[in-house]
Protein backbone atom coordinates (compact mmCIF):
# COMPACT_ATOMS: atom_id res chain seq x y z
CA UNK A 1 0.00 0.00 0.00
CA UNK A 2 1.53 2.91 -1.35
CA UNK A 3 0.46 6.27 0.65
CA UNK A 4 1.54 10.14 -0.60
CA UNK A 5 1.44 13.08 1.48
CA UNK A 6 0.29 15.77 -1.41
CA UNK A 7 1.14 19.88 0.59
CA UNK A 8 0.69 22.75 -1.75
CA UNK A 9 -1.74 25.51 -0.67
CA UNK A 10 -3.52 25.70 -4.01
CA UNK A 11 -6.11 22.79 -3.88
CA UNK A 12 -6.38 22.86 -7.66
CA UNK A 13 -2.91 22.03 -7.66
CA UNK A 14 -3.10 19.12 -5.55
CA UNK A 15 -5.90 18.11 -7.94
CA UNK A 16 -3.91 18.83 -10.61
CA UNK A 17 -0.85 16.29 -9.69
CA UNK A 18 -3.01 13.92 -8.51
CA UNK A 19 -4.53 13.53 -12.18
CA UNK A 20 -0.94 13.09 -13.31
CA UNK A 21 0.27 10.44 -11.37
CA UNK A 22 -2.57 8.26 -12.26
CA UNK A 23 -2.54 9.39 -15.68
CA UNK A 24 1.70 8.66 -16.16
CA UNK A 25 1.32 5.33 -14.70
CA UNK A 26 2.59 5.97 -11.00
CA UNK A 27 0.84 3.58 -8.33
CA UNK A 28 -0.04 5.37 -5.31
CA UNK A 29 -3.18 3.90 -3.14
CA UNK A 30 -3.76 6.50 -1.06
CA UNK A 31 -3.27 10.21 -1.37
CA UNK A 32 -3.29 12.45 1.92
CA UNK A 33 -3.47 16.19 1.02
CA UNK A 34 -2.47 19.24 3.42
CA UNK A 35 -2.73 23.16 2.43
CA UNK A 36 0.41 24.32 4.34
CA UNK A 37 3.25 22.96 6.67
CA UNK A 38 1.28 23.08 9.99
CA UNK A 39 -1.58 20.85 8.73
CA UNK A 40 1.53 18.74 6.92
CA UNK A 41 3.23 18.02 10.18
CA UNK A 42 -0.15 17.48 11.56
CA UNK A 43 -0.65 14.48 8.95
CA UNK A 44 2.47 13.32 9.14
CA UNK A 45 2.23 12.34 12.98
CA UNK A 46 -0.81 10.85 12.00
CA UNK A 47 0.23 9.05 8.81
CA UNK A 48 3.97 7.38 10.09
CA UNK A 49 3.60 4.79 7.28
CA UNK A 50 3.78 7.92 4.35
CA UNK A 51 6.14 6.49 1.69
CA UNK A 52 6.54 9.91 -0.18
CA UNK A 53 5.57 13.95 0.39
CA UNK A 54 5.13 16.36 -2.52
CA UNK A 55 5.54 19.42 -0.95
CA UNK A 56 5.45 23.65 -2.69
CA UNK A 57 7.65 26.25 -1.02
CA UNK A 58 5.46 29.20 -1.46
CA UNK A 59 2.68 28.65 1.28
CA UNK A 60 0.89 30.94 4.27
CA UNK A 61 1.66 30.01 8.08
CA UNK A 62 4.57 27.27 7.41
CA UNK A 63 6.70 27.57 3.99
CA UNK A 64 7.93 24.19 2.76
CA UNK A 65 11.62 25.11 3.78
CA UNK A 66 10.67 25.46 7.22
CA UNK A 67 8.42 21.93 7.31
CA UNK A 68 11.12 19.54 5.72
CA UNK A 69 13.94 21.67 8.06
CA UNK A 70 11.07 20.29 11.19
CA UNK A 71 10.67 17.11 9.64
CA UNK A 72 13.91 15.75 9.55
CA UNK A 73 14.57 16.97 12.84
CA UNK A 74 12.09 14.67 13.71
CA UNK A 75 12.90 10.94 14.72
CA UNK A 76 9.99 9.21 13.78
CA UNK A 77 9.81 10.82 10.13
CA UNK A 78 13.16 11.37 9.27
CA UNK A 79 13.38 8.71 6.37
CA UNK A 80 10.58 9.63 4.33
CA UNK A 81 11.34 10.89 1.19
CA UNK A 82 10.15 14.58 0.37
CA UNK A 83 9.91 15.81 -3.78
CA UNK A 84 9.80 19.78 -3.51
CA UNK A 85 7.26 20.78 -6.45
CA UNK A 86 7.49 24.88 -6.73
CA UNK A 87 7.71 27.71 -8.99
CA UNK A 88 11.36 28.37 -6.84
CA UNK A 89 13.91 26.68 -9.40
CA UNK A 90 16.91 28.97 -9.24
CA UNK A 91 20.18 27.06 -8.74
CA UNK A 92 20.36 28.55 -5.02
CA UNK A 93 16.71 27.56 -4.22
CA UNK A 94 17.49 23.77 -5.43
CA UNK A 95 20.86 24.14 -3.37
CA UNK A 96 19.07 25.39 -0.33
CA UNK A 97 15.78 23.08 -0.47
CA UNK A 98 18.37 19.58 -0.34
CA UNK A 99 20.36 21.35 2.10
CA UNK A 100 17.58 21.52 4.52
CA UNK A 101 16.60 18.06 3.84
CA UNK A 102 14.91 17.54 0.23
CA UNK A 103 15.56 14.39 -1.62
CA UNK A 104 14.32 15.72 -5.09
CA UNK A 105 13.05 18.87 -6.74
CA UNK A 106 10.52 19.48 -9.52
CA UNK A 107 9.96 22.90 -10.78
CA UNK A 108 6.33 24.21 -12.13
CA UNK A 109 5.16 24.08 -14.48
CA UNK A 110 5.76 20.22 -15.06
CA UNK A 111 4.35 18.28 -18.17
CA UNK A 112 3.44 14.06 -16.99
CA UNK A 113 6.78 12.89 -18.47
CA UNK A 114 8.90 15.23 -15.93
CA UNK A 115 6.58 14.17 -13.00
CA UNK A 116 6.73 10.58 -13.72
CA UNK A 117 10.66 11.05 -14.21
CA UNK A 118 11.15 12.96 -10.95
CA UNK A 119 8.73 10.61 -8.91
CA UNK A 120 10.23 7.13 -10.28
CA UNK A 121 12.91 6.41 -7.84
CA UNK A 122 9.84 6.72 -4.95
CA UNK A 123 6.97 5.11 -6.81
CA UNK A 124 5.90 1.97 -8.45
CA UNK A 125 4.81 2.14 -11.94
CA UNK A 126 2.28 0.10 -13.70
CA UNK B 1 14.44 59.33 -11.42
CA UNK B 2 16.02 55.60 -11.53
CA UNK B 3 16.38 54.11 -15.13
CA UNK B 4 15.98 50.92 -16.03
CA UNK B 5 16.82 48.80 -19.42
CA UNK B 6 14.99 45.42 -19.66
CA UNK B 7 15.39 43.73 -23.06
CA UNK B 8 13.05 41.12 -23.90
CA UNK B 9 11.06 41.49 -21.42
CA UNK B 10 7.69 40.78 -23.61
CA UNK B 11 9.23 37.75 -25.01
CA UNK B 12 10.09 36.70 -21.56
CA UNK B 13 6.35 36.82 -20.26
CA UNK B 14 5.39 35.16 -23.38
CA UNK B 15 8.07 32.23 -23.56
CA UNK B 16 6.79 31.66 -19.48
CA UNK B 17 2.78 31.98 -20.39
CA UNK B 18 3.07 29.83 -23.23
CA UNK B 19 5.26 27.25 -21.17
CA UNK B 20 2.83 27.32 -18.59
CA UNK B 21 -0.31 26.14 -20.98
CA UNK B 22 1.93 23.61 -23.00
CA UNK B 23 2.97 21.73 -20.07
CA UNK B 24 -0.37 21.84 -17.25
CA UNK B 25 -3.11 23.27 -19.63
CA UNK B 26 -4.34 21.52 -22.46
CA UNK B 27 -5.68 24.67 -24.37
CA UNK B 28 -4.13 26.26 -27.72
CA UNK B 29 -3.25 30.20 -26.93
CA UNK B 30 -1.77 32.56 -29.31
CA UNK B 31 0.02 35.50 -28.31
CA UNK B 32 -0.52 39.34 -30.15
CA UNK B 33 2.21 41.46 -28.75
CA UNK B 34 1.76 44.05 -26.17
CA UNK B 35 0.81 47.42 -25.22
CA UNK B 36 0.27 49.64 -22.36
CA UNK B 37 -2.32 50.07 -20.19
CA UNK B 38 -3.37 52.90 -17.60
CA UNK B 39 -4.33 51.39 -14.59
CA UNK B 40 -7.91 53.44 -14.94
CA UNK B 41 -8.53 51.73 -18.20
CA UNK B 42 -8.60 48.02 -16.58
CA UNK B 43 -12.04 46.65 -16.50
CA UNK B 44 -12.37 43.31 -16.23
CA UNK B 45 -13.95 40.25 -14.59
CA UNK B 46 -11.16 37.99 -13.20
CA UNK B 47 -7.78 39.23 -11.55
CA UNK B 48 -5.47 37.57 -9.81
CA UNK B 49 -2.43 39.16 -8.65
CA UNK B 50 1.38 38.02 -7.59
CA UNK B 51 3.73 40.88 -5.76
CA UNK B 52 7.50 40.47 -5.98
CA UNK B 53 10.13 42.51 -3.76
CA UNK B 54 14.07 42.20 -4.07
CA UNK B 55 16.02 44.66 -6.11
CA UNK B 56 12.97 45.26 -7.81
CA UNK B 57 9.51 44.92 -6.92
CA UNK B 58 6.22 44.69 -8.76
CA UNK B 59 3.43 43.22 -9.78
CA UNK B 60 2.41 40.07 -12.60
CA UNK B 61 -1.45 40.01 -12.84
CA UNK B 62 -4.23 37.64 -15.30
CA UNK B 63 -6.85 39.86 -16.46
CA UNK B 64 -9.31 37.94 -18.06
CA UNK B 65 -13.52 37.47 -18.57
CA UNK B 66 -15.59 35.38 -16.64
CA UNK B 67 -15.66 32.89 -19.33
CA UNK B 68 -12.09 32.90 -19.98
CA UNK B 69 -11.02 32.19 -16.47
CA UNK B 70 -14.53 29.04 -16.56
CA UNK B 71 -12.65 28.16 -19.72
CA UNK B 72 -8.87 27.49 -18.37
CA UNK B 73 -10.21 26.12 -15.13
CA UNK B 74 -12.10 23.38 -16.70
CA UNK B 75 -8.86 22.83 -18.83
CA UNK B 76 -6.56 22.79 -15.73
CA UNK B 77 -9.24 20.11 -13.69
CA UNK B 78 -10.22 18.21 -16.91
CA UNK B 79 -13.73 18.69 -15.83
CA UNK B 80 -16.34 21.42 -16.79
CA UNK B 81 -16.74 24.09 -14.70
CA UNK B 82 -19.36 26.70 -15.27
CA UNK B 83 -19.91 29.46 -12.34
CA UNK B 84 -17.30 31.22 -10.62
CA UNK B 85 -16.21 29.55 -7.39
CA UNK B 86 -13.08 28.37 -5.37
CA UNK B 87 -12.01 26.52 -7.64
CA UNK B 88 -11.75 28.91 -9.96
CA UNK B 89 -10.16 31.21 -8.25
CA UNK B 90 -7.67 28.80 -6.90
CA UNK B 91 -6.63 28.08 -11.00
CA UNK B 92 -6.11 31.82 -11.78
CA UNK B 93 -4.15 32.02 -8.37
CA UNK B 94 -1.82 28.80 -9.67
CA UNK B 95 -1.97 29.76 -13.06
CA UNK B 96 -0.31 33.63 -11.97
CA UNK B 97 2.24 31.90 -8.93
CA UNK B 98 3.59 29.46 -12.36
CA UNK B 99 3.46 32.44 -14.49
CA UNK B 100 5.52 34.74 -12.28
CA UNK B 101 7.30 32.10 -11.14
CA UNK B 102 8.68 31.36 -14.37
CA UNK B 103 9.06 34.97 -15.32
CA UNK B 104 11.42 35.22 -11.96
CA UNK B 105 13.63 32.24 -13.04
CA UNK B 106 14.09 33.88 -16.13
CA UNK B 107 14.50 37.19 -15.24
CA UNK B 108 16.97 36.93 -12.29
CA UNK B 109 20.07 37.71 -14.11
CA UNK B 110 18.29 40.90 -14.64
CA UNK B 111 16.32 42.10 -12.30
CA UNK B 112 18.37 40.36 -9.26
CA UNK B 113 17.16 38.38 -6.41
CA UNK B 114 13.43 38.77 -5.44
CA UNK B 115 10.61 37.20 -3.57
CA UNK B 116 7.20 35.92 -4.94
CA UNK B 117 4.02 36.61 -2.78
CA UNK B 118 1.29 34.11 -2.69
CA UNK B 119 -1.81 35.06 -5.21
CA UNK B 120 -4.82 36.94 -4.92
CA UNK B 121 -7.49 36.47 -6.94
CA UNK B 122 -10.88 38.81 -7.21
CA UNK B 123 -13.78 37.85 -9.13
CA UNK B 124 -16.61 39.95 -9.81
CA UNK B 125 -17.94 41.87 -12.55
CA UNK B 126 -15.92 45.09 -14.63
CA UNK B 127 -13.53 45.44 -11.80
CA UNK B 128 -11.18 47.87 -12.09
CA UNK B 129 -7.76 48.77 -9.73
CA UNK B 130 -5.65 51.80 -8.46
CA UNK B 131 -2.42 52.22 -6.78
CA UNK B 132 -2.17 53.53 -3.30
CA UNK B 133 1.64 53.99 -3.49
CA UNK B 134 2.91 57.57 -3.12
CA UNK B 135 2.50 59.57 -6.46
CA UNK B 136 5.40 61.73 -5.60
CA UNK B 137 7.87 58.16 -5.55
CA UNK B 138 7.15 58.00 -9.55
CA UNK B 139 9.95 55.68 -11.27
CA UNK B 140 10.03 55.76 -15.44
CA UNK B 141 11.29 52.30 -16.24
CA UNK B 142 12.21 51.49 -20.08
CA UNK B 143 10.69 48.37 -20.49
CA UNK B 144 12.22 47.68 -23.92
CA UNK B 145 14.06 49.63 -26.32
CA UNK B 146 12.37 52.97 -27.20
CA UNK B 147 9.40 51.79 -25.20
CA UNK B 148 9.01 54.04 -21.08
CA UNK B 149 6.03 52.69 -18.80
CA UNK B 150 5.19 54.55 -15.93
CA UNK B 151 5.39 52.26 -12.77
CA UNK B 152 2.87 54.23 -10.67
CA UNK B 153 0.70 54.13 -13.06
CA UNK B 154 0.64 52.03 -16.53
CA UNK B 155 0.34 48.40 -17.33
CA UNK B 156 2.33 46.24 -19.74
CA UNK B 157 0.11 44.36 -21.09
CA UNK B 158 0.68 40.64 -23.24
CA UNK B 159 -3.00 39.99 -24.78
CA UNK B 160 -3.39 35.83 -25.64
CA UNK B 161 -6.26 34.96 -27.07
CA UNK B 162 -7.92 31.78 -27.36
CA UNK B 163 -11.19 30.55 -29.08
CA UNK B 164 -12.43 34.09 -29.70
CA UNK B 165 -11.75 35.10 -26.48
CA UNK B 166 -8.87 36.93 -24.71
CA UNK B 167 -6.66 37.17 -21.31
CA UNK B 168 -4.05 39.75 -20.45
CA UNK B 169 -0.59 39.59 -18.39
CA UNK B 170 -0.29 42.04 -16.63
CA UNK B 171 3.44 43.21 -15.41
CA UNK B 172 4.75 46.32 -13.53
CA UNK B 173 8.24 46.91 -12.45
CA UNK B 174 9.70 49.15 -10.15
CA UNK B 175 13.40 49.42 -9.34
CA UNK B 176 14.39 49.67 -5.71
CA UNK B 177 16.55 52.30 -4.45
Amino acid sequence: MTKLLLVDDSAVMRKIIQRNIKETGLIVDEFVEAGDGNQALEKVNENLDLDLILLDWNMPNMSGIEFVKTLRSLNLAKRIPVVMVTTEGSDAKISEAKDSGADGYLTKPFTADQLRDALGSYLMVQ
Amino acid sequence: MTTATYDNIVEDVISCTNEVFASMIPMEIKSDGSFYQKEDMISTDVISLISFTGEHSGIVAFFGSKDMALKITSKMLGIEVSSIDQDVKDAMGELTNMIGGSLKNKVFETFGAMHLSVPIVIAGAALSISSSSNKNDKQDLTISPGVTCNSQNSWMMTPFSSEGDTFNIGLVVKKND
